[in-house]
């Protein structure tokens, strides 16, 4: 590969992260022998870092300078701060505060700091007035302006009275999402699939009508009086500064708070409640709005949910709310038995695999963080076997969660597949300690460049690792209990599932604890 | 573009306190910083950040600077000291693995004739470039660019080898790197 495309095409794979070692070697040693292509590579990135400017209009020069702005904003506040205290320390001294004409000096000046404080928080707010912007988007989003249907892109700005549509299951195989939000305000709303947002005002706070659906919204805390609103058919809620996911379905409108508080104000009777994190409330036009406590199980990230409550039938469903559903199929049920409680029991060799690709875990997965949570009761087995896996054929995974056998207990293994490891996600990572043979949590989290494994809530062993999963494979299914092989007694997995849960984010201890509180007293009456 | 002498004015009102100057100095260089800190090899991610404290330390320190001297060298050293100790932070929190390509990118510094392609005026020409594209060829910036995806997913989408795709993007790096130049070189004269 000596050619000068050959090196443009060395660039390319570079910048999307998917050389193989060899290639990476190959580029390293043109680098370093040839200063004509060392310079070529450089200008390379820097029209790369031009090009993404170009289709990402949030990372304009306005916008540039306005974050700028606010970083330098701050460190003036500490020195208004750092002023404010030399001058009460000035003030203690018994000789300064008898000398009139200081204290005139010392509160003029006092006077003026407020003022330019003050000057400067109005200009911080009113930058905070900017318009939202579309921040992600899946395919198949809409937005209608006027009279013009617009598909929804990546760093489009919205304007005042404009619908974004998303597509349901029914009317499309893909998923559909968009993320809005505004980004000096680390405020992000996700709008999920089915649901139709119109964006109102930006007067007094951003003010949107959810029309159907549901959205998902972290929400930095606002001014008061200029706080974010939304309004259903039933409800008007306001927000200032929180998390919370506001469905609106079947003529009743939900509000579920994560963090924070929430007002909320039935249409009907005009009756105010404040919905504290943990709970939900439920807004109806013929009845009394209620007020309940949620489950406190962590859904910040939530992607895929499988409770393993359906008690019968070859399906398993993905509870998760997110995106589109990744339902699984059992493919012998003479191999597996439903408990009266809630879990599954797999004593023989079956395969259980997703309807189709588990293209959501990947898409979710962007920023390349992942946690899977799984809840299993395991067998004693003389064999290594596949707990659950996202994988292809001949043992080619995008990641993989496998037992393997120690004396009377069991260890477990993850296999990873990232720009730096090969197809079969090898090198694998296993726990340190085993469990024994009963109901265990066992959760793995990837983040940036560590990967760290927890049993029961108790961090167990972590590891440096690196790569992205810019290299998943998008035909890939959500396989349990086995692998794709022409013999499912191979690698098959006898034990019981209880739950799986995928996140698009590294959990830390603290909600892996949270989650186990939620979980273990349900599962244990299962 | 300002001459060097309409800099060094802004830089004077600047030292008074001007945020008005400090946004003519952030509009005139705010490109070539980003650029240049990605000549070194910084994650995409992380170059907006880095390009901010760039600006915010020379801000910082803008009384000790002497405007007889040209600005630009001097905020790329502020540029490239934060690069370097940024990678520090991350090797000693261990969150960060340099590759050997990303290291030989930091020793290297870029010669003035790329850096003196930064200009305020790139992204103008950059636009205008696109805007020339035969629409296949936009068609697979914008689907790399704006959606994100990479060759394997567009290749999959139009049912061509990635290696063809990567290929059909280099060719179009090129077009757009020689109208930029020629666009440069006609504005020079």
């Amino acid at each position: 590969m000596k050619s000068e495309n050959d090196f443009m095409e060395l660039c390319i794979l570079y910048q999307e992260k998917a050389m193989s070692k060899e290639q990476e070697q190959d580029l390293l040693s043109r680098l370093k022998n040839n200063p004509e292509e060392l310079k070529k590579f450089q200008e390379f990135l820097a029209l790369d870092e031009h090009l993404q400017e170009i289709y990402h209009p949030e990372k304009k020069s306005t916008l540039f300078w306005n974050g700028l702005q606010e970083r330098m904003r701050s460190v003036s506040t500490d020195t208004f701060r750092e002023n404010i205290l030399k001058i009460n320390d000035r003030e203690n001294k018994k000789d300064s505060v008898k000398n009139p004409t200081f204290i005139w000096i010392m509160a003029a000046t006092l006077f003026l700091s407020v003022v330019v404080f003050m000057f400067n928080y109005y200009n911080a707010s009113q930058d905070k007035k900017l318009k939202a912007f579309i921040l992600k988007t899946a395919q198949g989003a809409e937005i209608k302006r006027g009279n013009k249907v617009l598909l929804a892109t990546k760093g489009m700005a919205l304007y005042i009275d404009d619908i974004l549509t998303t597509r349901g299951a029914d009317d499309t195989t893909e998923i559909t999402y968009v993320e809005i939000g505004y980004p000096q305000n680390k405020t992000f709303v996700l709008i999920n699939r089915n649901t139709e947002v119109k964006f109102k005002s930006e007067d007094n706070g951003s003010q949107f009508l959810l029309i159907k659906g549901s959205v998902e919204a972290t929400v930095a805390k606002q001014v008061i009086g200029n706080s974010m609103k939304w309004q259903t058919d039933e409800a008007k809620i306001e927000i200032l500064g929180t998390r919370f996911v506001l469905s609106s379905f079947s003529k009743q409108t939900k509000l579920e708070v994560y963090k924070g508080k929430v007002s909320i104000t039935s249409v009907s009777d005009q009756k105010k409640m404040l919905v504290e994190k943990g709970h939900y409330a439920i807004a109806t036009k013929n009845n009394p709005m209620i007020l309940k406590p949620t489950n406190e199980r962590i859904s910040e990230g939530l992607i895929a949910l499988y409770n393993f409550e359906e008690k019968q039938g070859k399906y398993i469903h993905d509870s998760s709310n997110f995106g589109e559903s990744l339902d699984l199929e059992i493919q012998n049920m003479s191999a597996v038995k439903w408990s009266k409680n809630g879990s599954l029991n797999v004593f023989a060799p079956t395969i259980i695999t997703s309807v189709k690709p588990a293209i959501k875990i990947k898409e979710a997965c962007s920023s390349n963080e992942l946690t899977l949570e799984v809840w299993i009761k395991p067998r004693i087995s003389k064999k290594r076997s596949t707990i659950l896996g996202i994988m292809g054929t001949g043992h080619n995974v995008n990641f993989s969660l496998g037992q393997r056998p120690d004396n009377s207990n069991v260890h477990y293994g993850v296999h990873l597949r990232t720009s730096q490891t090969n197809l079969h996600g090898v090198p694998g990572k296993g726990t340190k300690h085993s469990t024994e043979l009963e109901l265990t949590q066992l959760v793995y989290t990837f983040q940036k460049d560590k990967v760290t494994f927890y049993i029961n809530g108790v961090k167990d062993v972590e590891y440096e690792t690196g790569g992205t999963f810019a290299n998943w494979n998008d035909d890939y299914h959500l396989v349990l209990a086995n692998e794709f092989s022409d013999k499912l007694i191979k690698k098959f997995w006898s034990g019981e599932f209880h739950l799986i849960a995928f996140y698009n984010r590294a959990l830390n201890q603290d909600e892996i604890k949270k989650n186990i509180k939620a979980e273990k007293n349900k599962i244990s009456k299962k | 573009m300002k001459s060097e002498s309409q800099i060094q004015k802004l830089i004077v009102e600047a030292k008074t306190g001007s945020n008005e100057a400090l946004g003519h100095i952030v509009d005139e260089f705010q490109s070539s910083v980003r650029g240049f800190i990605a000549m070194l090899g910084v994650s995409p991610d992380m170059i907006i950040d880095l390009s901010q404290e760039t600006f915010l330390m020379a801000f910082k320190s803008i009384e000790k600077f002497n405007d007889e001297n040209p600005f630009g060298p001097w905020i790329r050293g502020i540029a490239r000291n934060l690069v370097y100790q940024y990678y520090a932070v991350e090797k000693k929190q261990s969150l960060f693995k340099r590759t050997a390509i990303e290291k030989h990118l930091l020793e290297k510094e870029p010669v003035e004739e790329s850096i003196n392609q930064l200009t305020k005026f790139r992204q103008e020409y950059l636009n205008t470039c696109l805007s020339e594209l035969p629409e296949k060829s936009a068609e697979l910036i914008r689907q790399k660019y704006q959606q994100g995806k990479n060759s394997v997913q567009m290749g999959d989408a139009l049912k061509i080898k990635p290696n063809s795709i990567r290929k059909s993007i280099a060719r179009i790096h090129q077009k757009l790197k020689i109208c930029i130049e020629s666009k440069q070189a006609l504005e020079n004269n």
